[in-house]
């Protein structure tokens, strides 16, 4: 037998990331950044479990162990019965079969992993792209944009829509005939954008979904952005409003930016230069004009509404539409002039990098990032550049800290 | 001392490349390469270049009712491993003299094999140890009802292809999340000693080369050229005194059993470095990833 030892070079990144991180043997400042919001947490304050890796053991009993031997097996992990020479049960030792955290409560013991894919819960708010239209159902593709050729994503999960489990013109309940089925495709057509909730959950893994509440239906007039999905985090409100003042709204927003966020919520009568945002959990998320979402557009008529009545009324205008045999174009009413655009293009880009950075997207920090932006004057197409994103990094790591304290 | 080069070993110790014969090329792993992929890496082992992605779908159902014999079979109830749709695809400008390689070529169609039977190695290991306690080892609520695709494509081919596929699928399944039961990790080594003509023997003798340095680890194309290539795929664990399974060896070449043995030795070094890699490289994605994407 050879002796020999075994040396591996350091590695050397050598092209350019496509979110614009240059990756050399020196860290840059991206880099650094990095480690500064590490180092900030809440991470390490919040105590996650160890990190283990595929294959590592794990100590059922852990660190804080009441002398516990006996344990429950749970997700992300599995048994290994290790044998000696002579084909003698020597020990069972647990082992992980996924990268993840390792968590115990009580006896059980399961690895969660790091930034696993999309499952569906009851109540989720979901964003997806009509894929398909099948006997008295719409396929929702509920994994990227289904209708970008991208890496041989949008497969993915799917969501079934019933047509019984939409709001459908005319107003109130009634049965779905088959001149409804017919006109399915008056309501929502492929490749376009439905913003809708998770109704229920069949065994084999497709997801019910429901759009009956008035909040639910077609997007329009804006973009979508694929973030991965667990960057979206249970949160309270889905439907996010930022507003694009003026001059001296923007001043203001300066010194709320100190505050924290510099967000308005449930924004009435739609200003015509905010930015609306719906977060859906499945890492879909839509960025539109204060038109394009489905109960905002009776916003800009009356205020005091409810979305019961506003709902009806948004019914009449489909029937209306659905006569005609004419697509429902709310967006196009309301001029989408260059302002709005350029707003709109603002808040995905920053989105995108937010989703490109692994950082949370939630209302503070899609907030702060705008106002980032916005500050520094920063034009939307440089958003996704590295001069920005280590702004963000940055800004983020300061948010920690003031976290922590 | 004699300036020819014998069998890729220039005079000295040092190979062409500037290598010692133990020596692995340069690694570089990056993953989350490509978008809309759950899972995916690119791998470089020197210049070799393999990129490859891994998505999971629910199975359809066409494909479902055709594998449902299979599916029976394989799982025995409880948790089976997912069915796992690999593909290879070869491009063109890989190698120096341009060359298509299309879905039937023999190359692609052994390698795709060999690593589909990989990953099924890496799947399975998961469910086969946990049919003790009937819990499924699915991660996902799409259950066993799932299907890994993995794409690989071969950008540059400088050596150590198959080894280096594996290596990026290892990658790439690990990213995605995907319950296994070991990573699998492989690494190359020559099958075929140096000095084996009488014109290299003597020129080696001349130059005075050491004993024991017959074979080369990790060789490039002009070494694969000359000497024939061994591709070891071992598992990799986390513990130092950790035993590995070997999954696959594979090799073109006539052989000795003494130089057989030999080479695996030296491959299953290389693999236990390239293994320490794999997981250092992963964990720090994740550890980035977990610490970052809190809110």
């Amino acid at each position: 037998m050879v002796r020999m030892e075994v040396n591996i070079h350091p590695p050397r990144r050598t092209y350019k990331h496509e979110t614009g991180e240059t990756r050399n043997n020196e860290k840059n400042g991206l880099e650094v950044c990095y480690e500064t919001i590490q180092e900030a947490g809440p991470g390490s304050v919040f105590g996650q479990g160890d990190l283990v890796c595929v294959g590592d053991a794990i100590d059922p009993v852990g660190t804080s162990g009441d002398g516990q031997d006996t344990y429950l097996r749970g997700h992300g992990t599995r048994v290994d019965v290790e044998y000696d020479g002579k084909g003698r049960r020597v020990r069972e030792v647990l082992r992980a079969t996924v990268c993840g955290t390792v968590e115990r409560v009580n006896k059980l013991v399961t690895v969660r992993p790091v930034g696993s894919q999309y499952t569906a819960e009851v109540g989720d708010v979901v964003v997806g792209v009509v894929t398909e239209i099948s006997g008295k159902r719409w396929k929702v593709g509920l994994k990227g944009n289904p209708t970008l050729v991208s890496g041989g994503g949008g497969g993915g999960s799917e969501g079934v829509l019933h047509l019984s489990a939409v709001n459908l013109p005319g107003g109130a309940q009634r049965r779905r005939t088959w001149e409804d089925e017919l006109n399915m495709r008056n309501v929502f057509r492929e490749t376009d954008v439905v913003c809708s909730e998770v109704q229920s959950l069949h065994a084999d893994g497709t997801v019910a979904l429901h759009a009956r509440s008035a909040k639910y239906g077609k997007l329009t007039s804006g973009t979508l952005v694929c973030v991965p999905s667990f960057l979206v985090k249970k949160q309270k409100h889905n439907f996010l409003t930022f507003s694009f003042g003026d001059e001296d709204d923007e001043r203001a927003g300066k010194s709320k930016k100190q505050s924290g966020s510099r967000v308005r919520r449930r924004d009435k009568g739609a200003d015509p230069n905010s930015v609306r945002v719906v977060l859906g959990y499945n890492g879909n998320i839509w960025v539109c004009s204060p038109w394009g979402v489905p109960l905002s557009k009776d916003k800009r008529d009356s205020d005091d509404e409810d979305s019961s009545s506003s709902g009806s009324e948004s019914d009449e205008e489909m029937a209306e539409n659905a006569d005609k045999g004419k697509r429902k174009r709310p967006g196009t009413e309301n001029e989408l002039n260059a302002g709005v655009l350029y707003n709109i293009s603002t808040v995905s880009n920053v989105v995108r990098a937010i989703g490109d950075l692994m950082l949370p997207v939630t209302e503070e920090t899609i907030g702060q990032g705008v106002g980032l932006a916005r500050n520094l004057k920063v034009e939307p197409n440089l958003i996704c550049q590295q001069d920005f994103l280590e702004k963000l990094v940055d800004q983020e790591a300061v948010r920690r800290m003031a976290y922590e304290d | 001392m004699a300036s020819g080069s014998v069998g890729g070993v220039l005079g000295g110790d040092l190979r062409q490349d500037g290598r010692k014969w133990n020596e692995l090329r340069r690694l570089t792993c990056d993953l989350d390469v490509v978008k809309g992929a759950d899972g995916s890496a690119m791998f470089m082992m020197g210049r070799t270049k393999v990129l490859a992605s891994c998505n999971v779908v629910p199975m359809s159902t066409s494909k479902l009712k055709r594998s449902g014999v299979t599916g029976n079979r394989g799982g025995g109830g409880g948790g089976s491993a997912p069915v796992v749709e690999l593909r290879v695809s070869w491009a063109p400008f890989a190698m120096q003299e341009r060359r298509e390689r299309g879905r039937t070529d023999r190359f692609i169609v052994d390698l795709e094999n060999a690593l589909r039977c990989t990953v099924q190695t890496m799947l399975n290991s998961s469910s086969s140890t946990t049919t003790r306690t009937k819990s499924s080892s699915s991660f996902s609520a799409m259950g066993s009802t799932s299907e890994v695709q993995i794409k690989v494509v071969v950008l540059t081919a400088d050596g150590g292809v198959k080894s280096c596929c594996v290596n990026a699928v290892t990658c790439a399944v690990g990213m995605a999340n995907l319950a296994c039961g070991n990573f699998v990790v492989s690494c190359g080594c020559t099958a075929q000693p140096i000095g084996k003509t009488l014109r290299e023997a003597r020129m080696l003798q001349a130059q005075g080369a050491g004993e024991g340095q017959k074979f080369l680890l990790d060789p490039n194309s002009t070494e694969i050229n000359k000497h024939m290539e061994l591709s070891l795929a071992v598992t990799v664990s986390g513990e130092r005194h950790h035993h590995q399974d070997v999954v696959s060896v594979m090799c073109d070449s006539k052989m000795t059993p003494e130089d057989l043995e030999e080479t695996v030795d030296i491959s299953s070094e290389g693999c236990k470095a390239i293994g320490k890699f794999v997981r250092k490289t992963l964990m720090e994605y994740m550890s980035k990833v977990a610490t970052v994407s809190l809110h």
